[in-house]
């Protein structure tokens, strides 16, 4: 009964079709008239809108070379465009941010290919380059607040542009590591993050992972050896399985008329719903990139100095091969290694008394004591 | 008043001007990049006349597709049912296999008639047949196409894809799942097709208008949104409206006028028809179905069509689908009801109406009620316990 038709290298058929319409269609030849008959006027359109636009770039250009004097300044290979007054704070903003939070970079390629710029004032002015890289143009990564921004914002805006740039180096990384996807690990979330997020995965390998097990952290990281069925049986205990499927189709009048969907949800068969999950071709691991590029992170920091630039060359391995070429470390010892820093930066399960109860407490005081006064808002 | 208070309304109204002055037109004209952007007559000119082209381009490929594809579905088909994809995606047989089973199960689950139509699921990559320097979109999406060829009736699912996701999207056809949510099968409008026959011109007029999204789903048992869930605790989750379409608004706060635009004039709320109901216009394609992003107006309103069947039953359905009339007349003539109506109970049926005006809901103005009179009850008597002591 099954036969699977191939449509490669299809040609238009002779045979006589009629299409069913209550609209008026078009031929094929009435189509491919207009067309015609439009395609020159999209090319002057196209070619009037780069004069508007080259036009409009040049008066921006020269109007900004009349009201804003602006220097170039360089921290390590970063690149920042600021206007002369703030030289100095943008120095020392990007120095720090890249000393905390990319000592493992000792060389960028990508950073050749950008540029920053830095303003963090209430008079902001328009900023151009003609900047090129060794591929061309460069891209601008503006880094722009009011000064009621507060120092942290700006930090952490400096760390997400510079970590942005600078993650443009594992592009090359094979595609094994890129379905990996672990997120961007030179703006990973911090470690006490992390902790809440695996505590709170529904998942036995990340029990199990948090209790120890450096194997199924490896697994629930998505680096274990395991797949298909198997690797969905070493995630998700029978139970976590068909809930999977039970919140896709939850309240949902659809994905009934599926023999295997009904099976799972209604008759709870196990056999059926892994079928969906296999089937379903989603990537299923219980770890997400926020988690896994805090391993990266952590492989990075255990390399030290040079260890991007190992990543960097790890094109053709796996993710594990990879970690181990980054941080000199076998996957397994610096698994371990994470784990004891996840466990140490375990966050305080108690809200602590400051800022936010001591506030509070404060402002109700506050209100207390003014409720407490003959008011002035009485009527009459 | 005390000379107190007319000094702190007076500062009040006074801020209320500055901030109105500061507010409210003429404005300055300005930009935030700080300099004034004049017109854009090139930037216009040239939006309105690619927008023509890219239209134009999509149709003419949807032109050629049908001619190559309904070739190989009519000419291929094993017992009314077809699947085309492409060579070479490395997909495995039994994956196909099982969709196929899976499709005539669909089928026959309903009382689709095979022998006098096929039935044709076609996995097409999204790029296929375009020229060098064009460009097009890569939605993943399922095209319907129907029509009659060397004699024999037609309904073909066409499902675009991104070359190298074909595993992926076969993977969701197989678990009934979209792009974000689950969906009720891999036939689309073909179902109604496949039951009824050749839709009459008023109503297949009417589908290409816009109305083939009520078609998408097929009607399944399952829950609608109670009017506890809908409406939350004391019922203050529905007293911020939603904003969307007014007319949608005016149709779920209970009129019946309103209902019968949205169901016999779809093109007005749905917001992405300006782009698929010009290449629906132009070329062979019938619906072009979005999934999830596809702008329902309406919760659930691509199971209207089958509700509308399980409603009054095959034989007024078949009435109403084979009519020749404009598909007011025809719903009118076939169900014995005006569509504004019918569709006002369905509303109310599977979603609810929050009766119009600023007013509370009548559970939240209760609701509330009865919790401000809980607490002046717990008050009394505390106080009364003191007066005692």
């Amino acid at each position: 009964m099954f036969r699977r038709l191939l449509l490669g290298a299809l040609a238009a058929s002779l045979g006589w079709t009629n299409a069913l319409s209550g609209q008026t269609q078009q031929t094929e030849s009435e189509l491919i008239q207009q067309l015609d008959s439009l395609r020159p006027l999209l090319e002057r359109a196209e070619a009037e809108l780069q004069a508007y636009e080259a036009h409009v770039r040049e008066v921006a250009r020269s109007w900004a070379s009349e009201v804003a004097r602006v220097d170039t300044v360089r921290v390590g290979q970063v690149r920042i465009i600021t206007p002369v007054e703030q030289v100095e704070a943008a120095r020392n903003l990007f120095a720090e941010v890249w000393e905390h939070h990319f000592a493992s970079v000792d060389h960028s390629p990508a950073l050749d290919e950008v540029l920053f710029t830095f303003q963090w004032s209430d008079a902001r002015v328009p900023i151009f380059t003609d900047a090129v890289g060794p591929h061309g143009a460069v891209t601008v990564h503006p880094v722009e607040y009011d000064s009621r921004q507060s120092r942290a914002v700006v930090e952490a805006r400096i760390r997400s542009v510079l970590a942005l740039a600078v993650s443009m180096d594992l592009s090359g990384l094979g595609t094994d590591y890129r379905r990996w996807d672990p997120g961007n690990p030179l703006d990973a979330r911090s470690l006490e993050s992390a902790y809440r997020i695996v505590a709170m995965t529904q998942s036995q390998a990340s029990r199990a992972c948090l209790s120890g097990d450096i194997d199924a952290c490896a697994s629930a990281m998505g680096l274990g050896t395991a797949t298909g069925v198997r690797q969905i049986e070493d995630w998700y205990s029978p139970n976590e399985r068909w809930s999977l499927i039970a919140r896709t189709y939850a309240g949902a009048r659809m994905g009934r008329n599926s023999n295997t969907i009904a099976a799972c949800l209604d008759e709870r068969s196990i056999e059926h719903c892994d079928q969906i999950l296999v089937d379903a071709y989603r990537d299923l691991t219980p770890y997400r990139s926020d988690v896994r590029a805090t391993l990266v992170a952590h492989a990075l920091e255990v390399g030290g100095q040079g260890s991007w630039s190992r990543l960097r060359e790890s094109a053709d391995m796996t993710p594990s091969e990879a970690l181990e070429h980054a941080s000199m470390v076998p996957a397994e010892e610096l698994i371990a290694s994470w784990l004891h820093r996840l466990v140490e930066n375990r966050p305080d399960t108690y809200e602590r008394l400051l800022p936010k109860s001591g506030l509070t407490m404060l402002w109700a005081l506050f209100f207390a004591a003014l409720a407490m006064r003959s008011t002035r808002w009485r009527m009459g | 008043m005390a000379h107190g208070m007319k000094y702190w309304i007076g500062i009040v109204a006074t801020g209320c001007a500055l901030v109105a002055i500061w507010l409210l037109p003429p404005n300055v004209a300005s930009t935030t990049s700080g300099w004034i952007s004049f017109g854009r007559a090139a930037e216009i000119r040239y939006d309105a006349i690619s927008e023509e082209y890219r239209w134009t381009y999509e149709a003419l490929r949807r032109v050629r597709w049908s001619d190559s594809l309904t070739a190989v579905v009519v000419g291929g088909a094993v017992e009314g049912v077809a699947i085309a994809m492409p060579d070479g995606t490395g997909v495995l047989d039994d994956r196909v296999e099982r969709l196929e089973i899976k499709i005539r199960e669909e089928i026959t689950g309903f009382g689709g008639q095979l022998g006098s139509m096929v039935f044709g699921f076609v996995y097409q990559p999204y790029d296929h047949g375009v020229s060098e320097g064009h460009r097009t979109s890569n939605q993943d999406r399922t095209e319907t196409y129907i029509g009659s060829r060397d004699g024999m009736d037609y309904c073909l699912q066409v499902r675009t894809f991104h070359r190298g996701d074909l595993p992926l999207i076969l993977a969701r056809d197989l678990t009934d799942t979209d792009v974000l949510s689950p969906k009720s099968g891999v036939l689309g409008p073909c179902r109604f097709y496949l039951k009824y026959g050749l839709a009459g011109a008023g109503i297949q007029g009417w589908l290409e208008e816009g109305a083939s999204a009520f078609a998408m789903e097929s009607g399944s048992e399952g829950s609608t949104q109670s009017d506890f869930t809908r409406r939350g605790y004391l019922g203050f989750r529905t007293v911020s409206r939603s904003r969307g379409w007014v007319i949608v608004s005016r149709c779920l706060a209970g009129y019946a006028e309103a209902c019968g635009q949205i169901l016999l004039d779809p093109a007005r709320t749905q917001s992405d028809a300006g782009h698929n109901r010009e290449i629906v216009r132009r070329s062979p394609v019938v619906a072009m179905g979005t999934g999830p992003f596809s702008a329902y107006s309406l919760p659930d309103e691509g199971y209207m069509i089958a509700d509308l069947e399980a409603e009054f039953g095959s034989e007024a359905f078949g009435k109403f689908w084979t009519s020749d009339e404009s598909a007011a007349a025809a719903f009118e003539d076939a169900f014995g009801v005006d569509a504004g109506t019918w569709t006002l109970s369905w509303a109310t049926s599977v979603r609810g109406i929050d009766p119009p005006g600023p007013g509370l809901p009548r559970s939240a103005s209760s609701g509330s009620m009865l919790a401000v009179g809980l607490l002046l009850g717990i008050a009394f008597m505390r106080a009364r316990k003191q007066k005692v002591a």
